[in-house]
């Protein structure tokens, strides 16, 4: 059958594409292994041949993976609606320079985009790797065929390899066999396929355009060490493997690190977490990578100066990738459900990213084993408990048997196998040795983070209920009881070390050293202390604020003394004092924030367990204090799908007119004669000022309504809720930046309605048991029950003669002593059934309808409803003091650019070493 | 090996210890009848709004206190009083995962996290002459 309008071609040149790309790179795996192979045998001329073959594969490849792209792009661009992946991620109303981000936002582009990093850098590395090529490759290009898989979509019996997105909707594995599929012209017949669903309005922002590729460009560069550590064992060259790889990581540990301040950044931007980093798994699954890399990047440095260490250096960059895939695993298979705000499904991953993860985890730890029969035990045991998870379940308990297992065996390898390229023992005061403990406590923290992070997938593992706290307070408590600690250790350590020399160091030409940063830290400790007012009870706080500090004027000092302030070295200390300063930000910002929505009536009447206060009403255009302004909620629009709330801040000081200004009130505009502050009314300080007899057009449009408080205007915020209809309401925060501190205030629950468009509609009705004499007061009116007396003339209200009814009287009063009558009726038929009798004001928005009468102690039952008009609005909002946040950002800067000029400089390094 | 390796391997593996051991401190699922059981411990407890029972959010006597009806997964209904602001689009949630603790018989939730139904499940459902039909049940998971 042949469907109408439906463009098939794009989708078989993409379907061949990804069939390309899968066949290429297991070619090229293949194939470069067989170079390898037969490098090994010394078969020069199979060696060659291999690897021509191996790089045109690579390259039909490299074609097939921009094929891909390219053809999803032509879709993207041209609405292909009937295709799944272009309908469920784009519409026609998308503006074009969201494309980037309706490319990557759904699962299948983000592997597309994660493949054509893996493309750009293999191909690099292929042409500049020389002799480490066959071997690195192979690892490239075995990564490729698992990347490629996961496009693929193919179904192997009942279990589907990949998800591909060159399907179309009505091939989908629900949809086939539905009768609206055998219409050959169901796109133009079903209005649905007109149009597609867009793109999630909270990704359309200029972050989710330049966050993903950052962070996978990060995973990418990761992967060169992991080749090359597999090739330098393969091949037997426990150390070779070192130095071309370094710039590598370094390039992973700027990019992988951007990527995940950009996260940071996001989310205090955008996003109404209260805070640039909530601990949250999706968040801490990239961090985890980049706190191995860095560790990985300097113990490479050690071995790479001074031999050793080279066990460590390889299993770092080993879990690193291994950690890389497990955060891809934990972010797309569903497993971390409701724990993470960030929300993520599985589609039917789970599987193939399980077995792809331990392949990975397998891999590295087989290349670590340096012997044949520590290998075969490795492999025997993996087997034996896979296939035992596999019969039995308990999963928890066969992984934690071969997590103890490898253990074993690689303590068993390093001790007997790794031996021959120990060197002497290392002092313990040398730099190799302390830079070693720091790249210690980043593993640590890489591992508790990891741990506490894993809670959801450990629940499932062990069949427990376990998972992460939600609670943002509760959650950061529980990592920072770890981090802190962590933090202060690794802040001195890179304080210290900075001044130690490899191999040995006087002990006391150290302590000289270190006297100058040490009392700089300690001045600057007590300054920032003194200046954001810090108390804390913590003495870890007190502890990190000194050693946060310790470590920047460490490396300042030893950059300006014992560098000589030379520029090419700037590299490396300014990248430690750019980490320094986030630590120090991050301390200063959080720990002394201020929530000045923190409500200060008396709380102890409040039950003990619910004292959380943080939120404050705001009723439109009432003044409230707040910190140190006020604040009036003072409007409210709406401007595509952002619903604005205007807040405006006001000095809590008299207001202080200079000569000249121009002010109105009702008898006309006036111009200060005399700069002064405002007295309690305008008639007090009448003498200052001076009418203007014919004012100007300019002097009216500047005339501002005298004022004395709130004080003068000091700026405005416009606090969002993005009226977002698919995936629900959601607030965006609006943030006032000074040089020393931010002021942070998102809405937290407001009515939505549209002002210029007010939906009228009547609330839901509040029951009252009122006697005579009673009030109510519904919104801006007071109603008063007057009287209450049986019906003598039925007639007269268009009852039946046989009805029983009473009527109520109620008077009601607005604020300006205007009266309304409203006189309900109770009806009871012959049979003693109430009868629907309502009476509504519609002027005045109020409806009346009587429940019951009771005649015995003369009581009525009336139901009030009001019209939404009636109400005040209002919102709940919070609003936050960060101080010094300011110290993270110039931090975040200087530590990627410090990364990037001693990347340039090991490069320029690396290039005088090898002559060429 | 040096005595200071020694020590420092045994620092290191004392705090994976520790920190492994932190895996029992885990926050666990659980049914209001298990968290009325440990009264002192905190749990999140998984369930649906009883929508017929009323929602009671009156930000002019304290915007940080709310009252619902839930029932847990095992159909037990509890007062819940969450010490929060009201979540916009309360409402329309489908699921609801409130962390806290038991009180007698209200549970105090200091957190809570929603899932909403979204409109995508309507727009899913084609309009074809045979009626409606679902063209599609995966829900989109945005990258980072």
């Amino acid at each position: 059958m042949d469907y109408i309008g439906e463009h098939s071609f794009i989708g078989y040149a993409g379907n061949f594409f990804v069939v390309l790309a899968f066949a290429g790179a297991l070619m090229a795996a293949v194939s470069y292994w067989f170079s390898a192979r037969s490098d090994e045998l010394e078969n020069l001329k199979g060696e060659r041949s291999w690897k021509n073959m191996a790089r045109t594969a690579w390259i039909l490849h490299s074609m097939a993976v921009f094929g891909i792209i390219a053809c999803l792009f032509i879709m993207l661009t041209h609405h292909y609606f009937e295709y799944d992946y272009i309908w469920k991620h784009s519409n026609k109303s998308m503006p074009l320079r969201y494309i980037f981000s309706c490319f990557w936002e759904g699962q299948e582009g983000s592997f597309l985009l994660w493949s054509f990093w893996h493309v750009v850098i293999g191909s690099l590395i292929a042409w500049k790797a020389k002799k480490w090529e066959s071997r690195v490759m192979t690892v490239f290009a075995a990564t490729q065929v698992f990347l490629s898989s996961m496009l693929l979509g193919i179904y192997l019996g009942d279990f589907q390899l990949g998800s591909n997105p060159f399907i179309l909707i009505r091939e989908l594995a629900q949809n086939i066999g539905l009768p609206w599929t055998q219409m050959p012209d169901y796109l133009t017949a079903i209005p649905t396929f007109a149009d597609g669903r867009g793109l999630n309005p909270l990704l359309q922002n200029y972050w989710m355009t330049i966050h993903p590729p950052t962070l996978f460009l990060g995973f990418a560069c990761a992967l060169v060490p992991f080749s090359y550590v597999i090739a330098g064992l393969w091949k037997g060259d426990l150390k070779g493997w070192i130095k071309p790889a370094i710039p590598y990581v370094f390039i992973g540990v700027v990019t992988l690190g951007t990527g995940v301040l950009m996260g940071g950044a996001w989310a205090y931007e955008a996003l109404s977490f209260g805070g640039f980093w909530a601990w949250d798994p999706v968040e801490n699954a990239s961090l985890v990578p980049w706190l191995t890399l860095v560790a990985a990047g300097h113990v490479m440095i050690i071995t790479k100066n001074k031999a050793g260490a080279t066990f460590s250096s390889a299993l770092l960059v080993l879990i690193t990738y291994v950690l890389i895939i497990y955060s891809t695993f934990l972010t797309r298979s569903g497993i971390l459900g409701e724990s993470s705000v960030h929300s993520f499904t599985g589609d039917g991953m789970l599987f193939q990213l399980t077995v792809g993860m331990f392949a990975y985890l397998f891999c590295s730890m087989h290349v670590l084993m340096r012997s044949k029969r520590l290998r075969l035990l490795h492999l025997s045991g993996a087997i034996v408990l896979g296939s035992g998870a596999w019969w039995m379940g308990h999963y928890g308990i066969f992984l934690s048997i071969y997590f103890a297992w490898v253990v074993g065996l690689l303590v068993t390898t390093y001790t007997t196998n790794w031996t021959d390229i120990k060197q002497e023992e290392e002092a313990s005061l040398s730099r190799e040795f302390w830079m070693f403990l720091g790249a210690v406590v980043l593993l640590l923290a890489a591992f508790h983070i990891t741990i506490e992070t894993s809670k959801p997938v450990a629940g499932a593992l062990f069949d427990a209920n376990w998972t992460l706290t939600t609670d943002v307070a509760k959650r950061t408590a529980k990592f920072h009881q770890f981090q802190i600690p962590f933090a202060i250790v690794l802040t001195v350590l890179m304080g210290i070390s900075q001044y130690l020399k490899y191999k040995k160091t006087d002990p006391r030409k150290l302590l000289k050293n270190l006297a100058i940063p040490f009392l700089m830290a300690l001045v600057l400790s007590l300054l920032l202390a003194w200046a954001t007012g810090f108390s804390s009870n913590k003495i870890e706080y007190i502890l990190l604020l000194f050693s946060a500090s310790f470590a920047i004027f460490c490396n300042l000092d030893y950059w300006i003394r014992l560098l000589k302030g030379k520029i090419k070295r700037v590299g490396s200390p300014m990248a430690h004092v750019g980490f320094g300063l986030i630590l120090l930000g991050a301390l200063v910002s959080t720990s002394q924030s201020d929530k000045i929505t923190r409500t200060h009536f008396d709380i102890t009447q409040l039950d003990e367990k619910l004292n959380r206060n943080e939120s404050i009403l705001m009723l439109r255009d009432d003044t409230v204090a707040l910190g140190p302004y006020f604040a009036v909620f003072n409007d409210k629009y709406k401007e595509d799908i952002y619903m604005h709330y205007q807040v405006e801040y006001f000095h809590t000081q008299p207001a202080t007119y200079r000569a000249g200004e121009l002010v109105y009130n009702d008898q006309g505009i006036w111009a200060a004669n005399a700069d002064h502050q405002t007295g309690t009314s305008f008639e007090t300080d009448r003498s200052k000022w001076n009418f203007v007899e014919n004012p100007n057009t300019s002097q009216m449009q500047k005339a501002q309504p005298w004022a004395r408080a709130p004080g003068k205007k000091a700026f405005t915020l416009n606090p969002m809720v993005q009226m977002n209809d698919r995936f629900g309401n959601v607030p965006e925060p609006s943030t006032k930046h000074w040089w020393n501190k931010d002021l942070y205030t998102h809405v937290q629950y407001a009515l939505l309605h549209d002002p210029n468009n007010p939906e009228d509609e009547w609330q839901e009705a509040e029951e009252h048991q009122l006697s005579l004499g009673d009030t109510l007061f519904p919104s801006g009116y007071k109603v008063i029950l007057d009287t209450i007396q049986q019906i003598t003339d039925p007639e007269k209200y268009h009852l039946d003669a046989t009805d029983f009814a009473v009527l109520t009287r109620f008077n009601i009063y607005d604020g300006k002593q205007h009266k309304f009558v409203a006189e309900p009726l109770t009806v009871y038929d012959a049979a003693g059934n109430k009868k629907e009798h309502l009476e509504t004001l519609d002027s005045i928005g109020l409806r009346f309808e009587m429940k019951d009468f009771n005649p015995y102690d003369q009581k009525v039952t009336v139901a009030l409803q009001e019209k939404t008009r009636n109400f005040t609005d209002f919102m709940v909002m919070q609003a936050i003091i960060f101080p010094y946040i300011n110290l993270l950002w110039i931090g975040c800067v200087l530590m990627v650019l410090g990364t990037i000029l001693a990347i340039v400089e090991r490069f320029r390094m690396n290039r005088r070493s090898t002559g060429t | 090996m040096k005595k200071v390796h020694i020590i420092a391997i045994a620092i290191i593996a004392v705090t994976m210890g520790v920190i492994i051991s932190a895996i029992w401190d885990a926050a666990e699922y659980a049914s209001f009848a298990r968290a009325a059981a440990s009264p002192e411990r905190e749990y999140h407890v998984v369930g649906t709004l009883n929508k017929n029972k009323k929602t009671i959010y009156k930000p002019e006597e304290n915007p940080n206190l709310m009252t619902f009806w839930m029932y847990d997964r095992d159909s037990a209904e509890h007062k819940v009083v969450l010490n929060r602001p009201k979540p916009q689009d309360f409402e329309k949630s489908e699921q609801v995962v409130v962390v806290g603790t038991m009180d007698g018989d209200k549970f105090l939730a200091n957190d809570i996290l929603m899932k909403c139904p979204s409109k995508y499940n309507e727009e899913n459902k084609v309009e074809t002459p045979q009626g409606k039909e679902k063209i599609s049940q995966n829900e989109v998971a945005p990258p980072y």
